[in-house]
């Protein structure tokens, strides 16, 4: 097992997973993960496709009710208290799935009255304006391009300040600098407070955003610490070896 | 490479049909097929069914010979006019039909031309044989072997109107290509010469036609049946009728030897139209990818709402304060669903339509059926909609069981959460029922109005006796009946939207609404099977209504309290609490349920 380190947040863990088991009739697709993120830290969630970030993730939200284990967001647990727990968190999914009825503005004000924000409206124009989607208020999804739309979740989410942040694959569909500007977002949100949860292919933004790296194969968690640490805990890797190297040496020793 | 191209239909029809069969694997889908299957068979089965009861007509058909080549005759002067029709219109598809997932693996695998046109013409041949054998289970005559072979006429005639189809495809699409003054030319000898022959069709058809007109005044219709053929076809349109007299005479022939016969030529024109098909110069790809873009938005449930105007985008039906009850947001959202407009202006403009109903059609002095047929036009509406509810306005769990991902991880409880998507459709059906019985009431008002405006007494009263037993006028007693149904409306549509949402929760694979929405017979199956559940439940569930309202007319009688049109309101009242109590008892079983939902990889991939 690999290194633990301790999280900027260590004291006050928002995100405290504790032996999440999901299994789909013989397929566990999670197998007893536990973790913690705390406030302020940005936790990457890493793996190959079907390792089982997608359902975790799920789990995590309460999309999809776990078999076995407990999940606490800020402290209430997500079955037993379900909207303390939910009130607390926002989730951005990797296919972003909008209303095709509702404009942009209608989903951030829906989402503003759900979660009572009293400054709903001006936070809305707020996020709009600062996630380049002004001139775009009043356009229903299907004249959204992919990135517009994934930043639209990403505004649905923000919205109600929330103390979790859950991102799946937040930066497909963006073009450079629009990645560059969601980078930022993630890591001024993380700076103001907010537990977050990054899952992504892309190693190198996990990297450079995340202060914590969970590496998870076939719905268990191999690997867990800072980069350095995880270095330091792997023999065979050389001093500067990259997540890629790492990732690429735990999934092809899981294989062989 | 052809083989290559076959296999790939063989494949993608493969993998539909495994698709379905693993489904059947869940018993809620085996039950929809088998129901699907079952209705299906009946229709499919019942010809066959009649030809084994009736086994004397076996040998051959019930009709004549005369009557067999009379009909051949009209058949073919049918195809005549209808064939050449459309190559004098110089719009309509262009090209041949691709999906883009095709045209991308096509256009870039090593294949010439010809191939890829022979894969276009394939992937329509599963469709064109099957409504070629579908057609003389229903319409054939005599037994299964004569209708196989009506079966393998028809699919020649199908198979030849079907590549003359796509001749006219690709030589529209050629017009666009070559110079304009060649493709005015080329349109334009086309014109005159399709002009020219329907004209010298018609002058022949003339004297023809006078015979038919005299033969249809015959006294009954078997005079008729024999004027008619006994009529005369004259040689000369005979002969214009000629090659699709040849055409559709294998569907006509006898016996075997006759269909082979009949069928050489045929098969020999379908050969030569196909060769003149896959020697198309026409430029098909561009144009094919266009429509296939354009067929894929087309599909698209998000079409309706790109149209909205950019001012129409601001209205909302109400005003969403920034607190309140978390249903409310969620009927707000749920109406737009079905349209932007505002509430307030939905029940200024409908109270100024009955207004209008009421009294134009009196003033401006309309015949009494006006009235008639406009309460027909309220009363439909009003009994349907509330006993149809989320089925009309797919506003609730069923479409937002594709959002899953967002709703899920929103902080509303479970049960307020069934609520409001219960009370989505309830309510906007319950406001079209009682604006459907608005219209019946006024119309029945305005159709008094028109008898004090012009004096001719009117037809249309509800209770043309109510004075005698009710104790009130007519006019009285009417508004009263119609006071007691709005109360049973709106529990009917409260109890059934939230029968819909349970079925939703209970069985969402067959519920959910999606831009995939299944189609085929498990799907037609499921619907057949969840809309007599429903009705059943529907009855069941006005069982107590039933009794309750007893209970209160026997108590009534018991006391001796008079009859009085005056307690209508009251039994409306005593019907719908049962209902709506029940629809109530339903919400909480439903917030239990969307609680405990673990939604399966399907419904996750719902709308992706």
């Amino acid at each position: 097992m690999g290194a633990r380190a301790e999280g900027k947040g260590s004291g006050g863990e928002v995100i405290d997973v504790e032996g999440l088991v999901k299994t789909y009739g013989s397929v566990r697709a999670v197998q007893g993960l536990s973790m913690t993120v705390g406030k302020g830290e940005i936790v990457g969630l890493v793996g190959p496709n079907g390792a089982g970030k997608t359902t975790t993730l799920r789990c995590l939200t309460g999309i999809i009710p776990p078999t076995s284990g407990h999940v606490r967001i800020g402290g209430f647990d997500l079955m037993a208290q379900p909207l303390e727990a939910k009130r607390r968190l926002a989730f951005v999914p990797d296919e972003p799935r909008l209303f095709d009825y509702l404009t942009s503005w209608d989903h951030l004000i829906i989402t503003a009255r759900l979660y009572g924000v009293e400054d709903g409206a001006a936070r809305a124009k707020l996020l709009l304006d600062e996630l380049e989607l002004g001139d775009r208020r009043d356009a229903y999804p299907s004249e959204l391009s992919r990135g517009m739309k994934q930043k639209l979740m990403v505004a649905m989410a923000l919205l109600h300040r929330p103390e979790a942040l859950l991102l799946d694959e937040p930066l497909t569909g963006l073009d450079p600098a629009a990645m560059r500007r969601m980078k930022t977002r993630i890591q001024s949100s993380a700076a103001s407070g907010v537990a977050v949860i990054l899952s992504s292919h892309m190693l190198h933004l996990v990297e450079e955003v995340c202060d914590r790296v969970i590496l998870v194969v076939r719905g268990k968690k191999v690997l867990d610490g800072t980069l350095e640490a995880i270095r330091q805990a792997s023999p065979g890797l050389s001093g500067d070896a990259d997540l890629e190297a790492i990732f690429m040496k735990v999934v092809e020793g899981d294989a062989g | 490479m052809i083989g290559v191209l076959v296999r790939l239909q063989w494949m993608m029809l493969k993998g539909r049909v495994v698709r379905s069969i693993r489904l059947l694997r869940q018993p809620k889908y085996l039950v929809g097929f088998i129901v699907g299957v079952g209705w299906m068979g009946l229709w499919v089965g019942r010809p066959l069914l009649k030809w084994k009861l009736n086994l004397h007509s076996v040998s051959g058909s019930p009709l004549g010979m005369e009557s067999i080549a009379a009909i051949h005759r009209c058949a073919a002067l049918f195809v005549t006019l209808a064939l050449p029709f459309p190559w004098l219109l110089p719009w309509g598809r262009l090209g041949l039909p691709f999906r883009e997932s095709e045209l991308t693996m096509l256009l870039q695998a090593p294949l010439t031309r010809r191939q890829v046109i022979q894969y276009g013409l394939l992937k329509s041949e599963v469709g064109v044989l099957l409504s070629a054998l579908i057609l003389p289970l229903f319409v054939g005559l005599g037994g299964p072997g004569a209708r196989l072979l009506m079966g393998c006429g028809t699919w020649m005639l199908f198979e030849f109107w079907h590549l003359n189809g796509k001749w006219r495809a690709l030589f529209n699409l050629r017009q666009t290509e070559i110079p304009a003054a060649l493709a005015r030319t080329r349109r334009l000898m086309l014109t005159i010469g399709l002009v020219g022959f329907y004209a010298v069709l018609l002058w022949a058809l003339k004297p023809f036609l006078t015979e038919v007109g005299a033969a249809l005044r015959g006294p009954d219709y078997r005079r008729v049946a024999a004027s008619l053929t006994a009529v005369t076809w004259p040689p000369f349109l005979k002969a214009l009728l000629t090659p699709c007299w040849w055409l559709i005479a294998p569907m006509f022939a006898g016996g075997g030897t006759a269909f082979v016969v009949a069928a050489v030529p045929v098969l020999l024109a379908i050969a030569v139209q196909r060769e003149i098909v896959l020697r198309s110069k026409a430029r098909f790809e561009e144009s094919a990818l266009e429509r296939a873009t354009e067929v894929e938005a087309s599909k698209s449930p998000t079409q309706r709402f790109a149209k909205v105007s950019s001012r129409a985008r601001l209205k909302r039906p109400f005003e969403l304060d920034q607190r309140g009850p978390p249903e409310a947001a969620l009927v707000w959202k749920n109406t737009m669903r079905v349209s932007r407009a505002r509430w307030a202006g939905i029940a200024s403009g409908g109270l100024a339509l009955l207004l209008a109903i009421a009294l134009l059609p009196a003033i401006l002095r309309l015949h009494d059926v006006t009235f008639g047929v406009l309460a027909l036009l309220g009363g439909v509406p009003m009994i349907i909609l509330p006993l149809l509810a989320g089925m009309t306005w797919n506003n609730d769990l069923r479409a937002e069981l594709a959002h899953i991902e967002l709703v899920r991880t929103w902080p509303v409880s479970a049960r307020r959460f069934v609520l409001a998507q219960v009370l989505s459709p309830a309510i906007l059906s319950f406001v079209a029922s009682s604006f459907g019985a608005g219209v019946v009431l006024t119309s029945l008002f305005g159709s008094r109005l028109r008898e004090a405006l012009t004096g001719q007494r009117s037809t249309l009263v509800l209770l043309p006796r109510a004075g005698e037993f009710l104790g009130v006028r007519t006019g009285l007693a009417t508004v009263l009946v119609f006071a007691s149904f709005l109360p049973m409306a709106a529990a009917v549509s409260f109890f059934s939207s939230a029968l819909q949402n349970i079925a939703t929760l209970f069985i969402p694979a067959w519920m959910a609404h999606s831009a995939d929405r299944r189609r085929g017979v498990a799907a037609l199956g499921q619907r057949m099977l969840f809309s007599a559940a429903l009705g059943l439940a529907l009855l069941l569930a006005s069982v107590p209504s039933a009794l309750l309202v007893g209970a209160a007319v026997g108590l009534q009688w018991w006391i001796g309290i008079p009859w009085s049109a005056w307690t209508f309101p009251l039994w409306g009242i005593l019907a719908a609490a049962p209902l709506l109590a029940g629809g109530w008892l339903l919400v909480q079983v439903g917030g239990r349920l969307w609680e405990r939902l673990d939604p399966s990889q399907e419904i996750l991939e719902l709308g992706r």
